[in-house]
């Protein structure tokens, strides 16, 4: 039969790596219950969910387990400030992608060259080394169309799921991987059930001075809901305010992930094989539209196959429409479950938007990770504005971030900068927060005709805009910013404002594979299905319609628990129904 | 074995004996730099010096940029070669052109009124042949910022001065953190 | 006609051996300026050491892998001909190896003497074995990548590669590689670096001196370093930042000794830089602004004959100290000997005579 004569050269007895060196050996590739495509914040959960529900998993992630040992507070070498390099990966030589901006050429571009919107590409993947909030959408996330109306250039659509049908797995999420916060707080929290399971963070120096201020103002301030602990738990130390937080993995691993909490979990169950450095390149669809399996590079380079009963794909929203798009088949010409042409559209970031404060005292005390206040009051429901973003202060500053961050008509070189960079380093407060985007149809992923990475496979391409709303909300919201730091008593503040250029995508990289009832204008059903495949599903970032004004992680998670809940209850033998 | 074999022998185990001493010679490099050469590397710390200047605290010569931009140039950033050769090159004739001196020789305000020039791509086509002056001087700059403000580890950023310059704990100091689970 | 050739063969290879063997022993007992140091990678070590305490001792009584005379020195010569032939690494990815590190630290044993008993009786001498396989400590605290900040920070590898994770919760830890069981965690390069400027015989401490009790050292000692595993170098001591510390809100008077920013490094505190907190030795109360090294004699870390250096003579009670309710003479005692204070004996109010400064 075709699939053992494909899958003659077996894996050359690479171990599972689990947290220390209990090494086991790696089965050969025969068929499994289940794949899932990127270890990361979606693809950790499902795999979790399925092995701990008797599917046999294999779980393929492109990276390694991340060695904390390499890089550490290294600044340019970090996953936020990717000057040298990556850390936490992809391979900056053999990972390229393409990016068209408006009115210019094509550039190729590496992940650490700007551009390239590089998550990471590791075991927990992004969920390693972010910045660690934890936000649930708010209701009328999940449903901005039926709030705001249509927007004009945009594809903004409300979910087929509501916040109702997430609330569970949100509570699943934050109690599985750890989340510490108090929602009390917050007026504009959506209901729950539970609360956090840990207590939140204090406030550093800057939040306590932004929290008066704004309670002035009558706004809402409440302490930022992370997923880190702030009391030991699952095993593992508290928090200890590392000045180098977000871009870095812990010294302590206080930072909740998926590789320190989910993926060991599912590993210990015997049920879920790990396969790291293994590059997924194409899924296999057979003559009558079902996936049979995956292409992937090992990690010595050898072509292999391992089929399955069901597939997931967790690449985020980048790699997985790129996954998709290479995906092509008798059914599926353009790429799998791409027949109406919406794999790769619609890709959305968040534009960062916030201002700047400068005090007469050391108002930062550089204490980890430095955010630690937030706003929602402007997340919904402002005069003129669809949707709005979150505020918070911002986490800490490191130096060489630093040098670019000046009021307007400030030196940018010379005796001026180098004495503002030593006098006001401990002196400048900020806040931001991300903003809603107005998702666009020809902001998109594509596979490049030409340009193909180490394995030989097209690469991604980034083309698009952003809407010009975009650029409206951002001013908006950083104004608000700027009015909360000047009650605060900065002496001279200035707006950064965001949302130009495009096309967007980023670290909170979405909506490229969306969900929707309609399978002429979407991709995935409700439960990540792709339409038209019964047994591929994708778990991750791309099937969000919208990005919300939050970090997305919780998101995902939750997204995670939503999808492998759902195939978990109704795999039935080995014909998915 | 015959009396021209032997000979032959002795002769290459001589020579083979000998050339181990000149070993050292044949490795031995031109200059301490791996990308620029001595003349360049004179230019790039004035420019860095200026973009990073000595005061109160140390400055860019003191930190070592030069090597950090070195290293960067011949490894992960050799793209960026031929922006620094062309570079170098107009800036050096321009300023002989100009002053009858090299970039490093002209006095402190003198440069920065050039580099000034350059940042605002004040300078035609025929003062500035290859590329674009504010392009070469911003790549400069964030080299220098990189260089300075970034980890030793790299090659700048000597015994982190610009940590304590400021005032921010290196080696941080991370408490061990006791916990009972 | 042919026994002859053979012999002249044999004679002259014989020779060429002799000349090649004593011409490698002599190559590597000279001068480094004209042998190794006519490369210039290794220049700047060599440079360093011209001008460091240890100008007089030739490179070969401390680096005893490469520079020796035997098949083990060749075999890491060769290593080092083909790396550096082949693989092009660049200068700064030139590092020691534990295996290196630990064998010059136990040629520092053969001159000083003293120090390294000293250091083999006290807690710094402390064991792989006795840091990882502590099943209870263990328990505790999971062992994660930042313990080897301070002890193993010369281990090439991570916590995943150093220990095995034991089958049941609490028993029995066991490393990898079982032979490092017995190697030292903080051998003596952790603390001190041969390579840097400093005068052939440093000052020693004068503890008579009541400067030098409450201030420490001001002159500096160069060799004293912190090893950064995270950036594998040494800093000089009086190059570490001096922390501040702070006792609830008030900041705390902390010595100038280089050597107090070393030893923070490892006993250190929380974010907040609170003394006592953490592994915080920080001395508050009786003993503030005093230096480590007045009471904990380097190497050894013993104080246990320290308090006559400065009592009775600076002491404010005229008793005895040595028989105080402190940790020093019962390690139950409530008042933790680096932050007791008058007030926790004396709770009404001390006159001014005897308030602490």
């Amino acid at each position: 039969m075709t699939i053992r004569s494909l899958s003659a050269k077996t894996d050359t007895g690479h171990s599972v790596q689990s947290q220390y060196s209990v090494y086991r050996k790696i089965m050969a590739n025969k068929h499994v219950n289940a794949i899932v495509v990127g270890a990361g914040a979606g693809g950790g959960i499902v795999a979790k969910e399925l092995a701990t529900n008797g599917l046999s998993v294999v779980l393929f992630e492109r990276g390694e387990w991340p060695d904390y040992d390499e890089h550490p507070n290294d600044e340019l070498i970090s996953q936020r400030t990717e000057v040298l390099g990556s850390p936490f990966g992809p391979d900056h030589i053999k990972n390229p992608r393409t990016v068209t901006y408006k009115g210019g050429g094509k550039q190729i571009v590496t992940p650490i060259r700007g551009g390239y919107s590089n998550n990471a590409a590791c075991v927990g993947s992004g969920t390693v080394s972010y910045g660690a909030m934890a936000w649930r959408f708010m209701e009328e996330d999940f449903k901005l169309k039926t709030v705001y109306g249509h927007v004009e250039g945009s594809t903004l659509e409300d979910w087929p799921v509501s916040y109702e049908d997430l609330e569970p797995c949100y509570e699943k999420a934050e109690w599985e991987i750890g989340v510490s916060g108090d929602d009390t707080q917050n007026p504009f929290a959506p209901p729950r059930k539970k609360k956090q399971p840990m207590p939140p963070f204090e406030y550093n120096q800057e939040a306590k001075v932004l929290y008066e201020a704004s309670k002035r103002l009558g706004l809402h301030p409440f302490p930022l809901p992370m997923l880190r602990n702030s009391i030991p738990n699952n095993g593992r130390a508290a928090c200890i305010r590392n000045r180098t937080c977000c871009g870095f993995a812990c010294p302590v691993d206080a930072k909740n992930g998926t590789q320190n909490t989910v993926i060991p979990i599912a590993i210990s169950t015997g049920n879920c094989e790990l396969r790291t450095a293994c590059k997924v390149v194409e899924i296999m669809i057979d003559d009558r539209g079902k996936a049979t399996g995956v292409k992937y590079f090992d990690r010595n380079d050898q072509a292999q196959i391992q089929t399955a009963d069901v597939i997931v794909v967790s690449g985020a929203a980048i790699e997985t429409a790129r996954l998709l798009l290479n995906s092509k088949s008798k059914l599926f010409p353009n790429g799998a479950g791409n027949n109406y042409d919406w794999v790769g559209r619609n890709l959305q970031g968040h534009a960062y938007t916030g201002a700047y404060g400068l005090f007469d005292y050391d108002i930062l005390d550089f204490s980890g990770p430095g955010a630690t206040v937030a706003w929602c009051d402007f997340n919904h429901h402002n005069p003129g504005i669809i949707g709005g973003g979150l505020l918070a202060n911002e986490f800490n500053r490191l130096p060489y971030l630093y040098t670019n961050i000046r009021p307007p008509g400030s030196a940018r070189w010379g005796k001026g900068h180098k004495e503002f960079q030593r006098s006001m380093y401990h002196r400048t407060a900020q806040v931001v927060g991300p903003i809603q985007e107005m998702p666009m149809y020809e902001s998109r992923v594509t596979v490049d005709p030409e340009v193909k990475d180490f394995w030989g496979i097209p690469v991604a391409s980034l083309s698009g805009e952003r809407h010009r709303l975009d650029h409206e909300h951002c001013k908006f919201l950083s104004g608000k910013a700027e009015e909360i730091l000047k009650e605060a008593g900065a002496y001279q503040t200035w707006q950064s404002v965001g949302g130009q250029g495009g096309p967007s995508g980023g670290q909170h990289q979405n909506g490229t594979a969306r969900m929707g009832n309609d399978k002429k204008t979407s991709v995935v059903n409700k439960y990540g299905q792709v339409h038209e495949i019964d047994n591929l599903f994708v778990a991750d970032g791309s099937i969000m319609v919208s990005g919300g004004g939050f970090n997305p992680a919780l998101t995902i998670m939750a997204l995670g628990y939503w999808v492998g809940g759902y195939i978990a209850k109704n795999f039935a033998g080995t014909k998915f129904k | 074995m015959t009396t021209s074999n032997r000979r032959n022998f002795i002769k290459s185990a001589s020579l083979a004996f000998g050339s181990v001493l000149l070993f050292p010679s044949c490795l031995k490099q031109k200059s301490g730099y791996r990308f620029f050469t001595p003349e360049e590397s004179l230019c790039i710390i004035a420019v860095c010096e200026q973009i990073i200047p000595k005061d109160e605290s140390p400055g860019a010569t003191d930190a070592g940029v030069i090597y950090y931009i070195d290293r960067q140039l011949s490894g992960i950033f050799h793209y960026d070669q031929e922006t620094y050769r062309n570079g170098i090159k107009n800036l050096q004739e321009y300023t002989a052109k100009k002053h009858g001196k090299t970039f490093e020789n002209l006095i402190f305000d003198e440069q920065t009124k050039l580099l000034i020039m350059l940042e605002s791509n004040q300078l035609n086509e025929t003062d500035w042949p290859q590329g674009k002056p504010a392009d070469f001087f911003n790549l400069v700059r964030s080299h220098t910022m990189q260089g300075f403000y970034g980890s030793p580890i790299h090659g700048g950023n000597k015994d982190y001065m610009s940590f304590e310059m400021l005032r921010i704990d290196y080696p941080l100091v991370i408490g061990q953190n006791r916990y009972r689970t | 006609m042919k026994l002859k050739s053979v012999a002249f063969i044999l004679l002259f290879t014989f020779i060429g051996l002799i000349l090649l063997f004593g011409g490698y022993a002599q190559w590597n007992s000279a001068n480094p300026k004209k042998t190794c140091a006519s490369c210039h990678e290794i220049s700047p070590s060599v440079n360093d050491w011209q001008t460091s305490a240890h100008r007089n001792i030739r490179c070969i009584e401390c680096h005893g892998t490469a520079l020796g005379n035997g098949i083990h020195s060749m075999k890491e010569k060769a290593n080092m001909v083909f790396t550096h032939l082949g693989e092009k690494k660049q200068p700064e990815e030139i590092r020691m190896t534990e295996k290196q590190v630990l064998e010059i630290s136990g040629k520092c044993a053969k001159c000083h003497q003293s120090e390294y008993a000293k250091w083999q009786s006290g807690g710094h001498s402390a064991t792989y074995a006795d840091i990882f396989m502590n099943g209870k400590h263990n328990q505790e605290e999971t062992p994660y990548w930042g313990c080897l900040r301070c002890h193993g920070m010369f281990y090439e590898g991570n916590i995943k590669t150093l220990l095995q994770k034991p089958e049941k919760a609490d028993g029995p830890w066991k490393l990898t590689d079982m032979k490092k069981a017995t190697e030292p965690t903080m051998p003596c390069l952790a603390c001190h670096t041969v390579h840097t400027e400093n005068e052939v015989l440093g000052r020693p401490l004068r503890l008579d001196i009541p400067k030098e009790i409450f201030y420490g050292r001001s002159s500096r000692n160069p060799s004293i370093t912190w090893y950064i595993r995270a950036d594998r170098r040494h800093l000089q001591a009086d190059k570490l930042m001096k922390i501040t510390m702070f006792d609830k809100d008030q900041a705390v008077q902390v010595s100038d000794d280089p050597a107090n920013k070393l030893c923070v490094q490892c006993h250190s505190p929380n974010f907040k830089h609170q003394t006592g907190s953490e592994d915080d030795r920080t001395p508050t109360g009786v003993h503030e602004g005093i230096s480590c090294l007045a009471c904990h004699v380097p190497h050894s870390n013993d104080a246990h004959n320290s308090c006559k250096n400065c009592h009775p003579g600076f002491s404010n009670c005229g008793l005895d100290v040595t028989k105080m309710n402190t940790t020093f003479a019962d390690i139950n005692s409530p008042n933790n000997i680096h932050s007791v204070s008058c007030s926790n004996c004396h709770k009404d109010k001390v006159s001014g005579k005897f308030r602490k400064k």
